[in-house]
């Protein structure tokens, strides 16, 4: 361009040629790859780095896993930067027309600008992380304000990502089958982070017959199964997003068990030799597939399909996972296909590996569990699951009109 | 008095090393074991080899330890650090990490170490090599010890970037409600506008309240950690009298101890018995507040298990600061202070103090002090100020009246006690020649047995052992000293160097000032 990126008068006579060649690629096109890219190593880092800190205990600024996440949030950050800058200065009227304009000056999409907030968010917390742990020790804790901090940049940019695919996906005419389902896919990307979050309650099949197990997921997988169901383009977006939490986790079981580790930190009570693998995921393909079914049907009156879709998620949830779990726990641990049965360094296996936690009616003492399932209890712990099903699914599809009318 | 520096509540200096390391400035330095001193310095034999070792702690935990290891001695393959926590063992240790050499510096070797909980650890530092392998015990009391402020640039940055982050988070739910919403080249609508505003103003009060709740969360942490913050007991010191003389009742005070209950996470390993450290329960020193040329260096007996009593024998009257070194069964040693003050000596003639009592008056004459009778004790190389933090380089010689290396009977145990002093009141440590260690602290980490149980079994077993060990013959002595140690800030400091010829206990004291 001859003229001054500033010049808008004469940027838009080159209004339908922009800055032609490798910066448009990387502006316009690249993007979309990049941000996917981000919300994947974002989540799969994360793992990693659960699983290092349940192997091996120490690590530093520079511990690989950290390094993923550092570079997905350049890529995120970098990308979408470059973004905003070709398309407010070098694009063309057409870029800026389906852009969000920003302060008056800058213009980018809106998932652009999401993903370049979860950036800034996640840079920032790396020097508050780092004096946290000058100040009040090098936590071994998951939450504290600076991790929490990180967590939201990390989401963010999850959800930006899937807000371009979202934009992609419904400015495009032709509806290409394949924008639905990255569309989808990033959605799965994100319910694997929210899983991840509540992943002490949920994440070995020991907690999968317990009341708070399916009062959390009922409360939180709805919202993005139904949000993704009622904006996706495809026949089946929430079976996708559901099935790309499955696979993701089912891959990280296989390739993490394989992974060398040593315990480096005290007391080591289980000498682990890989890696500590996530573990089996929720079958969540399962109600994902009922909304799917029901969605179709179920146009248009989102005051019914709320509170059938809160009593079949728990319903069918309970139906797969109840005795899923129970087979889970049957196999001999660990079990590599599996991934079950993987305890932390810290943890003196026993018994307790093998049984349910916090089921009501169930005592365990010196070793031994007693008493049977008091179902009374279990009922109304159900029914409550089934109202923040309900409240979750009304939310997941307020959530998805919204996401439907995203354009730019 | 040369130097004298009595300032109450003196500035604490930056202390440059740390600084340097951790990229951070000290606001609070309280000693554990120690009053001030937080660095371990320690000299000894693992097996065939001397081992040298400065153990530098985190000051906050869980963090990492800075370990330098010089060891002496030829054919040497591979130095190890290991922290082994007294209730664990080494069974329970993780595995010795491997100390790496320090370029250009042979002998020299370095290793970081992670304290993951508060307690009372050893540092099993292992050298292996032709000679055999040797493992040495050098005990540490990993504490919370240090605040920090936010530093001012990163407050700064993150004002910045939290400012910068709140009104982007508000203009993408605008965004989110208007322009994202609108297909290409359209324009928004007034409605579209207000639609905008108000999702702004309610996205504001939701960033508000979460902020608010972040702000709440970090004031919980800050009053959690300070809770777990180390600090020594509480004790009184007052003078009474009995049948004519001034007797020192040294009383501990502290809830926890009477209680026997911890609060804090730390305060479970100083709620077990006490253990004699070179054959005596408590190790009293005295020193006069306006004037230190008055000193005395007790050590009270156990009335209960709260009061200790000495006999203060000659000190002059005055106004004193009492600390008081005891050490428990877990290896945690502790520094109690108090102050105290001692009225004039009644007419009759005052009780002798008891044996391996010391008072001392009198103040120091340059890098050598004369002793009554004519002996000379010399801070060899004696500088004319010292480095916070540079290896003092402390080396003593006793020397009989006709310039010979004086022979030393053991005096508790060691050729030689040296007593470091701000004259403030801030710094204080008693050193040996092995270090600012406690032996107390080295055998009943050295010496715990998975059997060990019942509190008080291992303080059983030590407190026999220290009745044999009095009763033994010890070697005497040869009479030059060396204690490793650095001086950890900037000031005025006296040093006054103990030693035993014959039955009498000789004092010597010395000033330096220290930039």
């Amino acid at each position: 361009m001859a003229t001054s990126v500033f010049d808008r008068t004469s940027a838009s006579s080159a209004a339908t040629r922009g800055a032609a060649g490798l910066g448009r690629t990387l502006a316009l096109d690249a993007t979309i790859p990049a941000v996917l890219f981000a919300s994947a190593a974002i989540v799969i880092g994360l793992h990693w780095d659960i699983a290092w800190h349940r192997a091996i205990g120490r690590d530093t600024f520079w511990s690989p896993p950290h390094v993923l996440e550092q570079v997905a949030a350049s890529v995120a950050g970098l990308f979408c930067g470059w973004r905003v800058i070709y398309t407010s200065f070098l694009g063309t009227a057409n870029d800026r027309d389906s852009a969000v304009r920003w302060w008056g000056l800058f213009y980018g999409p809106l998932g652009g600008w999401v993903c370049i907030w979860g950036t800034i968010a996640m840079i920032s917390s790396a020097p508050f992380d780092n004096w946290w742990h000058n100040a009040y020790g090098l936590d071994v804790k998951i939450l504290t304000p600076p991790h929490v901090f990180l967590l939201l940049g990390m989401v963010t940019v999850q959800l930006g990502a899937m807000l371009m695919m979202l934009a992609e996906q419904n400015r495009s005419a032709a509806k290409g089958a394949w924008r639905g389902v990255l569309f989808a896919t990033s959605m799965g990307l994100i319910v694997l982070m929210f899983a991840t979050t509540v992943f002490e309650y949920t994440g070995v099949p020991n907690a999968r017959h317990s009341p708070l197990f399916f009062q959390i997921t009922a409360g939180l997988f709805p919202l993005f199964l139904l949000a993704a169901s009622r904006a996706g383009s495809g026949a089946f977006p929430a079976s996708v997003a559901a099935g790309t939490y499955m696979l993701v986790l089912i891959v990280l079981n296989w390739v993490l068990a394989l992974v060398p580790a040593t315990p480096k930190l005290a007391p080591i009570y289980n000498p682990l030799t890989t890696l500590v693998p996530p573990g089996f995921p929720i079958l969540l393909i399962v109600p994902a597939v009922a909304f799917d079914l029901l969605m179709r049907r179920l146009k248009g009156r989102d005051w019914t399909f709320a509170p059938l879709a809160g009593v079949a998620f728990v319903l069918l949830l309970l139906a797969a996972e109840w005795p899923f779990a129970s087979f889970l726990l049957s196999l001999n641990q660990p079990n590599y296909f599996f991934g079950t049965g993987y305890w932390d360094y810290g943890a003196r296996i026993g018994p307790w590996t093998r049984v349910f936690f916090d089921v009501p009616g169930y005592t365990w003492s010196n070793g031994v569990m007693t008493g049977s399932l008091d179902a009374g209890a279990m009922a109304r712990a159900l029914a409550f699951a089934v109202v923040l099903a309900i409240a979750s699914s009304r939310a997941g599809l307020w959530w998805g009109s919204w996401m439907s009318r995203v354009r730019r | 008095m040369v130097g004298q520096l009595d300032v109450p509540g003196a500035p604490l200096m930056p202390v440059r090393t740390l600084a340097r390391l951790a990229g951070v400035v000290l606001l609070a330095l309280i000693g554990s074991a120690h009053v001030g001193s937080p660095d371990t310095w320690f000299q000894g034999n693992a097996g065939p080899y001397g081992v040298r070792a400065v153990i530098r702690l985190p000051g906050v935990i869980p963090g990492l330890a800075q370990i330098d290891i010089t060891v002496a001695g030829d054919g040497v393959q591979q130095v190890t650090a290991q922290p082994v926590i007294f209730d664990a063992g080494t069974s329970g240790a993780p595995p010795a990490d491997v100390a790496t050499p320090v370029a250009g510096r042979p002998g020299s070797y370095h290793a970081e170490l992670w304290f993951m909980q508060p307690g009372s650890f050893s540092v099993n530092i292992a050298v292996h090599g032709r000679q055999g392998s040797g493992t040495v015990v050098v005990p540490v009391a990993a504490v919370a010890e240090r605040q920090i402020p936010l530093y001012p640039w990163l407050g700064k940055l993150l004002l910045a970037l939290g400012a910068l982050l709140v009104i982007g988070a508000i203009t993408i739910i605008r965004a989110a409600a208007t322009d994202g919403i609108t297909a290409p080249g359209i324009p928004l609508t007034a409605g579209m506008r207000r639609s905008g505003m108000a999702y702004s103003v309610f996205g504001a009060g939701i960033i508000g309240a979460g902020l608010f709740g972040a702000r709440n969360w970090w004031s919980a942490v800050e009053t959690e950690y300070r809770s777990e913050l180390y600090r020594p007991f509480a004790a009184t010191a007052t003078v009474g009298n009995a049948s004519g003389a001034r007797v020192l009742r040294f009383t501990i005070t502290d809830s926890v101890w009477q209680t026997g209950r911890a609060q804090a996470y730390w305060e479970r390993y100083s709620v077990s018995p006490l253990v004699p450290d070179h054959g005596k329960l408590m190790h009293l020193f005295l020193m006069r507040r306006d004037d230190p040329s008055a000193f005395a260096h007790l050590h009270p007996v156990s009335r209960d298990s709260m009061a200790f009593e000495a006999s203060l024998g000659a000190l002059p009257a005055g106004r004193y600061r009492a600390f008081a070194d005891v050490v428990h069964e877990t290896g945690l040693p502790q520094t109690m202070t108090a102050d105290v003050v001692v009225p004039p000596a009644p007419a009759a003639a005052a009780a002798e103090p008891q044996p391996d009592d010391a008072v001392f008056v009198g103040v120091p004459t340059g890098a050598t002090f004369t002793l009554s009778d004519g002996a000379t004790v010399t801070w060899e190389g004696k500088p004319a100020s010292l480095r916070a933090l540079d290896d003092a380089g402390l080396t003593f010689v006793v020397r009989e009246l006709g310039g010979q290396v004086a022979r030393l009977t053991p005096y508790l145990g060691m050729p030689g006690h040296a007593v470091v002093y701000r004259t403030d009141g801030q710094v204080y440590i008693h050193l040996h020649p092995n270090g600012t260690i406690s032996m107390a602290a080295q055998q009943a980490l050295g010496g715990r047995r998975a059997t060990d149980t019942v509190p008080g079994m291992l303080a059983q077993r030590l407190t026999a052992a220290a009745m044999t060990m009095a009763h033994a013959n010890q070697p005497m002595f040869d009479g030059r000293l060396t204690f490793p140690y650095a001086f950890p800030q900037p000031g005025s400091y006296r040093v006054w160097v103990q030693v035993k010829r014959g039955a009498q206990v000789a004092t010597a004291p010395f000033d330096v000032v220290v930039r």
